[in-house]
């Protein structure tokens, strides 16, 4: 239920049994190894193991990239159904040195369909460039001459090509004085118009001129025999063949792509050599034996000995606790119930080694602090419904899968938030506690109360890092005051509850805790300051230590300034009334919508809108729900006490893609 | 026809219902505007990560869903107007029976979340782009990019807070 210790491990061993002792960790999965290839010092006569890589490990990925490029390739032209939700396919570890067996085949076979993308990627970009040029030649079709006649004779300039259409008329103008020209407008569309012209060539440079100020640009034409519209054939019938190849290819992509499943297999197993490989290297090695250095959570020192031993009898591990010096990693550990929560808190910081888990502390709060959030009964059972059997279906890896239970159990904190409220699809009906919306005033009241508890709480853990780490006087100014004062202000207010003499007396006792709370931060902060202020000064004349108490007295009084912070982060908590109240407003707009079909026709549409409408209410706010509760934690709990800084402990483990490993 | 007075013109106007209605239509619109913005701007940026790389849709969609909640609780306080204030229901009475004062504060009432909640949202939604360009170089930081996101909503809440205190006590 924390974060555990971990102790140094270090395994010294003979290199024949390298390559088992790498197999049994990565099937054990719970030791992290460290990389010695970029440690520091290494003890004498050990070298690291990372001098001596042939490449083995570049070829590994360069293979891996092949296989998945050819996955990704194949994946587009499979259409066999998958489920959506479908779990990842089960493979053996045993299996992996067989699978790898074949891998020149895996490899062929990947090239083969690499070679098939490469070429349908070829014919493509042909295929684009035969109708564009058949586009081009559109204009062209009804100029029934060959093109390979269209140039110049001895004594005549014969050009085709376009004039854009605004520059027509202004081009004909320019031609009204020439005698030789014949101008033939073979074709226009919206933008240019085609023309065939021939002139003497004593006229030429004034056709050139005029056809220069014109835009006029020269007709192209993709081959040199035949007229346009027979060149225009020709091409369709090179796209016709072009598309022929086209279609067997794919044909023969789809019929290739049953080989995914295969080349998927081939992908995990050599992916796990490859990290077997790339462990290796972070060891370190003198001529026979080989050095590991790693962390190893101390729960499990027995087991990993045992494990160890059972490879092989030659080989010597020592456990040591971490020293000073280094920061080993952060090792966490919770019940089931809590687990979930982990993935909150490492989407912020991993604590570091020597802190406390937040955690089991935080755990309680997001849970109630989401189910504030979307407060509907009928919600609370569908998210919760929906979730479990995502989970069940698709059985996702760790991570993903502390994701989906804790949107699971937030949607049983909904349900409960939902019976308290009344609040049931959107219906208000009977509220075990009471309606927010009818008492709104009350409401806040519950949430900065709420708010107020995880406030005072992150300032009680504060307190017991200060006493652990500077002493338990600053921890009695700093902290303890802050939490005396809350309690006076809360006795002080309680008369506001009734006006019974038990309140009174209450308050008059808050009154005084209060003061002294107050009296006993600013002067303890004075102290503390004067003190700090003391040590810093090189020559103790009586002027500056005046100067110095007076500066103390006045950062004595900016302490209280912190009350600013706290009133900010209690309304902070308002959110959990107005994010509620969101919620539960749509819903009862989704029913008035709702209502106002029920005439006639409209009954068809009724369920649609129910469902719809408070399916999208459901996932707008779940959503709202679970970043703004995420957020209050980080911001106003975390920021309090939690320092961070950690790195997360990573196991040498077996990692795949597409299968889920069984032994 | 042109004999009446103006005077006579504007008391024949229900101004306590006009300013009420005023109120509601100002807060939908104007919140509903900056969502439409805010979600817009992070779904073009959205879409230029995709057209790279479509393994980060759905993260990218998250983050485009983010600003679109001011939009909502624009929703939320003019329903919640339309319908404290007879309208919906049906009642007429009490509809018109909503004195000039009372509009006026309604409206007043509605000005937070409008205002908040238009330039709060298109805000966000810059963070938010910031945020799915965060997520196109560190996909697995995408959380954190929520997080920065969300942020910004904090003052749109405390609007609608206000929003909802003021329109409750007025019309309630």
């Amino acid at each position: 239920m924390a974060v555990l210790p971990v102790k140094k491990m270090t395994i010294f061993a003979l290199q024949k049994s390298n390559a088992n002792i790498i197999s049994a960790l990565q099937k054990y999965g719970g030791v992290q190894i460290n990389d010695l290839s970029t440690a520091p010092n290494l003890p004498d006569g050990i070298l690291s193991c990372a001098i001596d890589d042939d490449n083995k490990l570049s070829g590994y990925n360069a293979d891996l990239d092949n296989l998945f490029n050819a996955i990704k390739f194949l994946g587009t032209y499979d259409d066999t159904k998958k489920g959506f939700l479908s779990p990842r396919p089960n493979l053996s570890y045993d299996e992996v040195d067989d699978i790898l067996t074949d891998l020149d085949t895996y490899l062929k076979l990947s090239k083969y369909a690499n070679d098939l993308e490469h070429n349908l990627f070829t014919l493509s970009s042909q295929k684009a460039k035969i109708i564009a040029n058949m586009d081009h030649l559109k204009p062209w079709l009804t100029l029934n001459c060959p093109v390979n006649i269209i140039k110049d004779t001895k004594h005549t300039i014969i050009t085709t090509g376009s004039i854009p259409s605004t520059e027509w008329v202004s081009f004909i103008d320019d031609q009204s004085d020439m005698s030789t020209l014949h101008l033939e407008e073979i074709s226009s569309d919206s933008e240019n118009i085609y023309i065939f012209v021939a002139c003497h060539e004593l006229e030429m440079e004034g056709l050139m001129k005029s056809l220069q100020k014109a835009s006029f640009t020269k007709a192209t034409f993709p081959k040199s025999e035949g007229s346009p519209s027979e060149i225009y054939d020709s091409l369709k019938d090179d796209l016709i063949s072009l598309d022929e190849k086209f279609d067997e290819l794919i044909k023969s992509a789809t019929e290739f792509s049953s080989n995914i499943p295969d080349i998927k297999k081939c992908y995990d197993a050599l992916m796990l050599k490859r990290d077997m490989r790339e462990v290796a290297l972070k060891f370190g090695a003198t001529d026979y034996t080989v050095y590991i250095s790693g962390w190893v959570p101390s729960a499990r020192v027995e087991e990993v000995t045992s494990l160890i031993n059972s490879v092989t009898s030659s080989v010597e591990i020592i456990f040591t606790d971490p020293d000073k010096s280094e920061t080993p990693p952060t090792f966490i550990e919770n019940n089931a119930i809590v687990e979930p929560f982990e993935s909150i808190t490492s989407m912020y910081a991993t604590p570091n080694a020597y802190e406390r888990d937040p955690n089991p502390v935080m755990a309680p709060f997001y849970f109630i602090f989401f189910g504030m959030m979307v407060s509907d009964a009928g919600y609370g059972l569908v998210l919760a419904a929906l979730a479990m059997l995502l989970y069940k279906l698709t059985k996702p890896e760790k991570n993903s899968g502390k994701l989906i239970l804790v949107i699971a159990l937030g949607g049983v904190s909904t349900f409960l938030w939902g019976v308290l409220f009344g609040g049931w699809f959107g219906f208000q009906l009977t509220p075990l506690w009471f309606a927010p919306l009818e008492n709104p005033l009350l409401m806040l009241i519950v949430c900065f109360g709420l708010g107020l508890v995880q406030i005072m709480t992150g300032l009680v853990l504060k307190t017991r890092i200060d006493i652990e780490n500077k002493g338990f006087i600053y921890a009695f100014i700093k902290d303890i005051s802050w939490l005396m004062l809350f309690t006076g202000l809360l006795l002080f207010a309680s008369n506001m509850i009734g006006s019974s003499p038990v309140f009174e007396i209450l308050s008059s006792i808050g009154t005084y805790i209060l003061i002294f709370a107050a009296g006993l931060l600013v002067l303890g902060s004075a102290g503390i300051a004067f003190i700090e202020k003391l040590k810093g000064l090189e020559k103790k004349s009586i002027l500056k230590v005046i100067i110095t108490f007076i500066s103390s007295i006045f950062s004595g009084v900016m302490a209280l300034y912190d009350i600013t912070g706290f009133l900010s982060d209690i309304l902070s908590y308002s959110r959990l009334f107005a994010l509620g109240l969101a919620t539960g407003v749509i819903g009862m707009v989704v029913n008035t919508m709702m209502g106002m079909m029920t005439n006639g026709l409209g009954w068809i549409f009724v369920p649609i809108v129910f469902v719809g409408g408070h399916l999208f209410n459901l996932v707008v706010n779940a959503l709202g729900a679970y970043v703004h509760a995420c957020r209050l934690q980080y911001i106003e709990f975390f920021g309090r006490f939690l320092e961070g800084g950690g790195y997360p402990f990573m196991p040498f483990t077996v990692k795949t893609k597409y299968h889920r490993i069984n032994y | 026809m042109f004999e009446t007075s103006m005077a006579e013109l504007m008391g024949e106007i229900p101004w306590g219902a006009v300013w009420t209605i005023t109120g509601a239509a100002i807060a939908t619109l104007m919140a509903g505007i900056g969502s439409a913005m805010g979600v817009s701007m992070v779904g073009q940026a959205g879409a230029g990560v995709i057209a790279e790389d479509p393994e980060k849709f759905s993260k990218v969609l998250i983050m485009e869903a983010l600003p679109g909640t001011q939009g909502i609780y624009g929703l939320l306080i003019g329903f919640l107007i339309v319908l404290w204030s007879g309208l919906l229901g049906g009642d007429m009475t009490k509809f018109m029976d909503i004195s000039t004062a009372e509009g006026l504060l309604v409206l007043l009432g509605s000005l937070p979340i409008a205002l908040v909640g238009l330039y709060s949202a298109i805000y966000q939604g810059k963070a938010a782009v910031a945020g799915v360009a965060l997520i196109a170089r560190r996909p697995e930081q995408s959380g954190r990019a929520i997080t920065m996101c969300v942020l910004v909503e904090t003052y749109a809440v405390l609007a609608l807070l206000v929003s909802f205190l003021i329109i409750n006590s007025v019309l309630n």
